[in-house]
């Protein structure tokens, strides 16, 4: 019944591959495909063309596709205790389901359960026996699973580029990709297992430049959680991919977009749900928007590879107020209003502390502090070196970069001492670069703090 | 799905996840006892973390996996009589196992009086040395009865316990001296037993033996290894890490080169010695195999003038191409060079950090196919009981017994098919038979957890009060940059020992006082 409901939501990006020449189309057997470095290198090198549709779900599973999936799901409920204590809707979108969002159906399942069989079998015989050996806690398998999901894939930071949309089977094939990648094979693994599990995604950090995707998987008490060491700590927004549709973008986005582009593309369907507190301190930030613009929703930027990135929106309530839902603390935020095919900042950033207060940048001009200096961001290459100059900057209230001053760097790791007006955002820019690295700082206990 | 819910299924799941838990740890990590000998240096040895020896005393947690699963496996009589018995075998081998490893270790364990009760009995007795043998050779006597025939390298069989009897009673026979003539007469019987399968055989591709998860696994020569599966395992937690060395273009000190087409992330802690290379001969042009110092080419080169890699490398042992990287040689996909200002010599990194001090590194089970990256997955195979060893074992005991031409015989199997080398003259006197013996031992089982064992047992065998191989300086190689000369470094480091043996101790201390003193 569930699945019947579903299909009608349900639809995949789905590839079609032709010999360029003859324009004919080409069935890909991925499991004979072996020793390829890339799959773009295999289709360049056979001439093939890829092209990427959407079809329904229902013109793709069969029968006995769904009763596999049906009869697994039978079957993990009546061996693991754990998902006796989740609700119904837990466990057919994140346990039940065949897929995650937008993918071509595979048999995830099966590779997955005979790939990682002796694991299982291991458990379940534990229990069987009454040996103790393994634990009635979800949590301590899903961070066995992960170790195994990590182990199964290669960690690559390279996208998609000329493959068309990825496929199970060509996941199978590939065995190497970036953290989407990777969380894809952990939520199928976890799945396998009998674990309910979610791909939870970061389009934009905010702490930091980039996004990320982790898992995040059913706890002892029967909610969905970030895994141990999976958590998405510091992320401005955290969205979960739900199998099942919940129609935010249907029923509270849409409506409110007018002739502006929406520039949250991560989010311009309908299958998420915000779980960015089950990852990092959160809370709502409610905004009086400054200079109104006949708009009924805004956005809230943070910092991104030198430059104020739209990461999630609210809507304009009478009188012009917003509230951000659930934004993650500790993070530099300025708001905006659509404009376009873009943003116009408006109002002044602010840093959203630990404590919920919204800390305007206004640093105290006449106290110095002495800083010292080191990285230019949160990476482990963000390193000054030896023979650069960097610029100081600061963050004005109106959210422009003043220049404090050029400092030469003569030891690598390690700048002369500097003195700023205390209290402030700061960023150390590489004179040579192209200023998208720098991450924003705040300068506490002698150390960088960033936001 | 209903086959997961079979007792047959899951109890078999339970044994085979036993192996793991003892092997790896005493078996598969055991490989490093290589560098408590002159094989390799390991230049971080230090006292203050060898902790190993310690740990290796307490074994008591994995003999009582076994026993618990005996005693489930003995409740569940529904999975049929025949199955009930070969899973119940499969843990006596097991146990086997840890008893032997106590045996090489400490000589011994705790047992209860009655010899029947758990190991490590608190009120229990030390078991003598000979008690200890005994014990442990009929736990794999026992699992011989029920383990199948069937060729299966991921699970102990017949063959596997048998190679294991064969393996202990050549060690017993040097540790129990009263019973010697029995012990190796045990060892020639089994022996021959495993030899009469033509199952098995001695693998001509020596380097696929080791260096490919696939080529180790299913070659003909292995008769049961330890296989760690991509799913649970990563580069860290395998031996590669700790080989590959850590170098790139972007970590190479100015001046050196050439360029390489590879980034190196491993851990490399353990190289060979030159005392180690050494061992794998050279076929001259007379067609006899001789050290390469011995050899026409050597006697004739010029130094400054020649090159030396010709004198060096040239027409070995087949063996030391697919166990050792020297100098100009392929590495994963990039040549390396270990000569003054090549891309891996000593002071090749700029940041001052050293890398080979040998001018060597391990290529012996070292899979070149994927970059080695601490947290990525990769599979292993180790090959824990191969025909290899049996011959090996099979000429040694002849030896001892006086047969030097059988000796020959059997030695100049793997001498032949591994190493590509001319035969062993039959009349060679016993003498010479023997230390050519101990240096076919040496390259045909390097990195095998072998050599430590080896050496204890041939002191015993000769009566000598230490060990001179355990504790000595070994040597390296520097090549000059144009590769036109070369010499010998004397003394790059000591063979690491701590806790360990010291050289004059051929077990090593129990940590805490237990049963009754030694």
């Amino acid at each position: 019944m569930f699945f019947k409901e579903q299909l009608a939501n349900q639809s995949s990006e789905v590839n079609e591959f032709r010999d360029e020449m003859s324009g004919e189309p080409v069935t890909m057997d991925w499991d004979s495909i072996q020793g390829e470095a890339s799959i773009a290198g295999f289709l360049s090198a056979r001439s093939l063309a890829v092209t990427t549709k959407n079809v329904s779900d229902a013109g793709i599973l069969t029968n006995s596709m769904l009763k596999s999936h049906i009869e697994h799901y039978d079957f993990y409920m009546r061996k693991w205790a754990w998902n006796r204590k989740a609700d119904r809707r837990t466990l057919h979108n994140y346990l039940l389901a065949y897929k995650i969002f937008r993918e071509e159906p595979g048999a995830w399942r099966e590779y997955f359960m005979a790939a990682h069989g002796d694991y299982l079998k291991k458990v379940l015989a534990s229990q069987q026996f009454g040996l103790g050996w393994s634990s009635d806690n979800p949590v301590q398998h899903a961070l066995t699973l992960m170790d195994m999901a990590n182990n199964w894939f290669t960690y690559e930071d390279a996208g998609l580029g000329g493959i068309g949309a990825m496929s199970f089977p060509m996941m199978k094939c590939l065995r190497k990709g970036n953290c989407y990648f990777g969380a894809y094979a952990g939520v199928y693994i976890l799945r396998s297992f009998g674990i309910p599990a979610a791909l939870d995604i970061v389009p934009y950090w905010g702490s930091r430049n980039g996004g990320h995707a982790e898992v995040s998987a059913l706890d002892g008490n029967g909610k969905m959680s970030a895994i141990p060491r999976h958590q998405l700590s510091h992320a401005a927004k955290v969205f979960r991919l739900s199998f099942m549709p919940v129609n935010i973008w249907r029923d509270s986005i849409k409506p409110l977009i007018a002739n502006d582009s929406f520039l949250l593309p991560a989010i311009a369907h309908d299958h998420w749900e915000d779980a960015t507190a089950d990852h990092t301190d959160a809370g709502d930030i409610n905004i009086d928007m400054p200079m109104p613009l006949r708009r009924k929703m805004a956005y809230i930027c943070a910092f991104n590879y030198g430059e104020w990135q739209p990461v999630y929106w609210g809507a304009v309530r009478a009188g012009g107020t917003v509230s951000f839902r659930q934004m993650g603390k500790g993070i530099l935020y300025c708001t905006a209003w659509p404009e376009g095919q873009g943003i116009r900042l408006a109002g002044k950033p602010f840093v959203w502390d630990s404590s919920g207060i919204q800390r305007v940048c206004a640093p105290n001009m006449r106290h110095q502090v002495e800083m010292k200096l080191s990285k230019l961001n949160t990476g482990a290459r963000a390193w000054v070196e030896k023979g650069r100059t960097y610029t100081l900057y600061r963050l004005g209230e109106e959210g422009e970069w003043l220049e404090i001053m050029d400092v030469h760097c003569e030891r690598n790791g390690e700048l002369p001492v500097v003195k700023a007006p205390a209290g402030g955002v700061y960023r150390l820019v590489d004179k040579r670069g192209d200023g998208r690295l720098e991450r924003p700082f705040e300068y506490k206990d002698d150390q960088q703090l960033w936001k | 799905m209903t086959v997961l819910e079979k007792d047959s299924v899951l109890l078999d799941a339970l044994v085979y996840s036993v192996y793991q838990e003892v092997l790896v740890p005493l078996y598969y990590d055991a490989c490093k006892t290589d560098e408590r000998t002159d094989n390799l240096y390991n230049p971080y040895g230090r006292a203050a973390i060898d902790t190993v020896y310690a740990r290796d005393w307490e074994q008591a947690g994995k003999i009582g996996i076994c026993r618990q699963l005996q005693q489930v496996v003995e409740e569940n009589r529904g999975i049929g009589r025949p199955f009930r018995l070969r899973l119940q075998a499969e843990l006596e081998f097991l146990k086997g196992m840890v008893y032997y490893a106590m045996a090489q270790r400490y000589g011994g364990f705790v047992t209860a009086a009655n010899g029947e009760g758990p190991l490590f009995h608190p009120a229990g007795k030390r078991a003598t040395l000979a008690e200890t043998y005994r014990f442990t050779i009929d736990a794999f006597r026992k699992s011989m009865e029920h383990l199948p025939v069937e060729r299966n390298t991921v699970r102990a069989g017949k063959t596997a316990a048998a190679a294991m009897v064969l393996r202990v009673a050549l060690q017993a026979a040097a540790c129990v001296p009263e019973e010697k003539a029995a012990y190796l007469s045990l060892a020639l019987q089994t022996g021959k037993e495993i030899l009469s399968d033509s199952t098995y055989g001695l693998d001509p591709d020596y380097a696929g033996l080791f260096n490919s998860f696939d080529g180790s696994r299913n070659s003909r020569e292995t008769i049961f290894g330890i296989c760690r599966l991509r799913a649970y395992t990563s580069f860290q937690q395998t031996l590669m890490q700790d080989l590959v060395v850590n170098q790139s273009n972007a970590k190479m000190r100015k001046g050196y080169g050439p360029l390489l087409h590879d980034r190196f992330d491993g851990w490399s802690k353990r190289y060979p010695t030159q005392d180690m290379t050494d061992a794998y001969l050279v076929v001259d042009s007379d067609g006899l195999a001789k050290r390469w110092y011995e050899t026409g080419r050597y006697k004739s080169f010029r130094p400054g003038q020649d090159d030396a890699l010709p004198v060096l490398y040239a027409h070995r042992d087949r063996r030391f191409y697919a166990s050792i990287v020297h100098d100009s040689s392929r590495y994963f996909n990039s040549i390396v060079f270990t000569r003054d200002s090549g891309n891996l010599n000593t002071h090749a990194r700029g940041d001052g950090n050293e890398i080979t001090p040998t001018g060597y590194y391990v290529r012996k089970l070292l899979y070149e196919t994927k970059k080695v990256w601490y947290t990525d997955g990769t599979d292993h195979f180790l090959p824990l009981l191969r025909l290899g060893e049996v011959y090996l074992n099979l000429a040694e005991a002849s030896c001892l017994m006086g047969d030097s031409r059988q000796a020959i015989n059997y030695m100049n199997k793997t001498r032949m098919v591994h190493g590509g080398l001319p035969p062993l003259d039959p009349t060679t006197p016993l003498p010479l038979v023997w230390a050519s013996y101990q240096d076919e031992r040496r390259v045909e089982l390097f990195f095998e957890n072998d050599r430590y064992w080896s050496l204890i047992r041939w002191a015993l065998w000769d009566r000598r009060p230490a060990v001179g191989e355990l504790d000595k300086s070994v040597d390296g190689i520097k090549i000059s940059a144009d590769g036109k000369s070369f010499q010998i470094l004397k003394s790059v480091g000591n063979v690491y020992k701590t806790a360990w043996l010291a050289g004059s101790h051929f077990l090593l201390p129990v940590p805490q006082p237990v049963g009754e003193p030694r």
